[in-house]
């Protein structure tokens, strides 16, 4: 296979909790607690987990939007961690982000002429302002909006369109892999379809490679190639779309594709209802962080936290059951 | 043109409306729509332009006291009666207008700049927050007027150094404004998205927070203009700003108050004109908000 885009490797990103009159350190919360994977050119990689499970912090994490406590982004084989500010700034038009919620991800004062231009002008892209009117007129056309549109303010707009704004100024700098965190979970149904098929038909034409974080498996399910599914901070399995829906190895991803409701009324299928609540990542239980709501939990699940197991080339995951040295006991 | 949702087929456009928009002159479209504004920009060009033109209008010289005519009611020889030395009040107002205006303007300017460029600076560089808050905190804890005489005293007693007490004292309420305002905005995804582009801080500053949090600075501002005229006046009163025999319109109010029983319109003119110009200032700062505001039609 190809040199992968992006690699992520040991990822961690901790925030500190502090408390008291003199501000001591009292502990961590693990949002992000060790993450590996890698991204080939254009793929799209499906990030899948509950709320709170690190999901958007990752994401900010791999942009430094967010600086990560430890471990290593590679993009293109250079290292971000290490970047410098305006070393980081050059590198800021490869990686793009499209937010969550288009209502919040666009200044209510700036016409989205305005919001597009600073995408144009941070970059140095076209050589003046008419040349970059030009520029933002066709980002529109190409977004699905109207070239009358750029002397409106975001707050004229219905979610949808909005998003379509932020993707457009996502796009506008050229990027090569844009890190889409719930851009569409914001949405009506009906919209969803659209933005997702906008974001298919933009990664054709321009080539992108998308990391597209959400919470609901049948979007993720539509757009991705891999998928990696997110517990507590940490990916517990990996592998190509086809197979984890065929056959999910972690106890967590059974639970979760026992979830999606079938429509075919005659199958019956087995519900596995997890039971409890996320833990705190403040406090994770010891061993395998999934060990509480696991029907298959045995001792050594409480006291050994489990290591990556490679199923094959393309799948990982990080359970016990599928360890060598554990294998006996389950 | 206005887009149609194709859900099953391809998106429509329609042609609707043009509009183009104007920054300026949609904010300008906007402040004439509002009646509020506009009688608070009248009010505050009327006292403006009399203050302007006292010296052509004011019917006698400022501090000519005239004992025959101490402590007449409004009359046609002086339309707003004479105060205790005979002075005429209407001229007397025209001048103390001149100096009330400045000193809240002045004062408003100098701890309205100081006041956002320091709330900028906590709110949106953490790491001087702390020691800046800290700073404010303790200037907070002096009532004001006590710390305008404190500071008044270090300089010395005169206009200018009453001016620059007042705007000192009225900076940490400009900077807790600024600072809880920017917190906020530095934290929405739109500050965010332009991090995640590169754009360089003094620009975010600039094109995305200041134009956020410029509402409650526009009332704040207004609602300080009105109470840094008080303070000034407080201060003449005291002997530690406009010096007698210099009119100001609070100096007015406070020595007319000594008179109450005997001469009403020694304290009630000065005290309305304040009254006056403070809702003027209200009013037009509540218009400024608005006609700012584009999501306000």
């Amino acid at each position: 296979m190809s040199e992968p885009l992006l690699t992520v490797d040991d990822l961690k990103t901790y925030f500190p909790i502090r408390k008291g009159l003199l501000k001591r350190n009292n502990g961590f919360v693990k949002a992000v607690d060790g993450i590996s994977f890698q991204v080939h050119r254009g793929e799209t990689l499906g990030i899948v987990g509950e709320s709170g499970c690190g999901k958007s912090t990752m994401g900010r994490s791999i942009l430094r939007l967010i600086e990560p406590s430890s471990g290593s982004v590679q993009f293109e084989g250079q290292e971000v961690t290490t970047l410098n500010r305006s070393q980081l700034r050059k590198l800021r038009g490869e990686m793009q982000i499209v937010f969550q919620d288009p209502y919040a991800s666009l200044n209510p004062k700036m016409t989205v002429g305005a919001i597009l231009d600073e995408a144009l002008s941070t970059h140095q892209i076209g050589v003046n302002s008419k040349q970059r009117k030009e520029m933002i007129a066709d980002l529109l056309m190409k977004v699905g909006l109207s070239t009358s549109h750029i002397g409106r303010y975001p707050h004229e707009f219905s979610g949808g369109q909005r998003q379509r704004i932020g993707i457009a100024r996502a796009i506008a700098v050229n990027p090569s892999i844009i890190i889409a965190d719930e851009p569409v979970s914001a949405l009506d149904v009906s919209v969803q379809a659209q933005i997702l098929n906008l974001f298919e038909e933009l990664k054709d034409t321009l080539g992108l490679t998308y990391i597209f974080i959400a919470h609901d498996l049948s979007v993720v399910k539509h757009v991705s190639d891999r998928i990696g599914v997110m517990y507590l901070g940490r990916i517990v399995e990996l592998a190509e779309k086809k197979e984890l829906f065929k056959n999910p190895l972690h106890p967590y991803t059974q639970a979760l594709m026992s979830a999606v409701p079938s429509l075919d009324p005659d199958v019956k299928k087995e519900r596995i209802i997890l039971k409890g609540d996320v833990p705190n990542p403040a406090a994770p239980p010891s061993g395998c962080p999934f060990h509480p709501r696991c029907q298959f939990a045995k001792d050594v699940c409480k006291s050994a936290v489990p290591k990556e197991i490679l199923v094959n080339a393309n799948r990982s995951v990080s359970c016990h059951m599928y360890d060598d040295d554990y294998r006996n006991e389950f | 043109m206005k887009q149609l949702d194709g859900v099953n087929g391809p998106v429509v456009y329609v042609e609707v409306e043009t509009k183009t928009y104007s920054k300026y002159r949609s904010f300008w479209k906007k402040l004439k729509k509002n009646k509020g504004a506009l009688v608070g920009a009248g009010i505050l060009l009327f006292f403006i332009t009399m203050s302007t033109l006292a010296p052509v209008i004011g019917p006698y010289p400022v501090n000519e006291m005239m004992f025959e005519d101490s402590l007449q009611g409004p009359s046609a020889k002086h339309w707003l009666g004479t105060d205790e030395f005979g002075r005429d009040l209407y001229t007397r107002m025209l001048y103390g207008g001149r100096v009330s205006l400045l000193m809240g303007l002045v004062a408003v300017s100098i701890s309205g700049t100081i006041g956002v460029i320091l709330g900028v600076i906590a709110g949106y560089y953490r790491r001087l927050d702390m020691y800046i808050m800290q700073f404010m905190d303790i200037l907070m804890a002096f009532p004001s007027l006590l710390m305008a005489i404190a500071i008044v005293s270090i300089l010395g007693v005169g206009l200018t150094n009453a001016m620059i007490a007042v705007a000192i004292s009225v900076i940490p309420s400009f900077v807790r404004v600024v600072r809880g305002s920017v917190l906020s905005v530095r934290e929405t995804e739109y500050v965010e998205a332009s991090r995640a582009l590169g754009v360089k801080d003094g620009k975010i500053i600039i094109k995305h927070i200041l134009p956020n949090v410029a509402s409650p600075i526009i009332v704040l501002a207004t609602i300080q203009f009105g109470s840094s005229i008080l303070s000034a006046a407080a201060l003449s009163f005291l002997g530690l700003g406009a010096q007698p025999p210099n009119p100001e319109w609070g100096a007015l109010v406070y020595v007319g108050k000594s008179f109450l029983s005997q001469a009403w319109w020694m304290m009630l003119f000065p005290g309305l004109a304040i009254m006056l110009v403070v809702l003027g200032f209200n009013l037009l700062g509540d218009g400024l908000r608005d006609a700012l505001d584009p999501r306000l039609k």
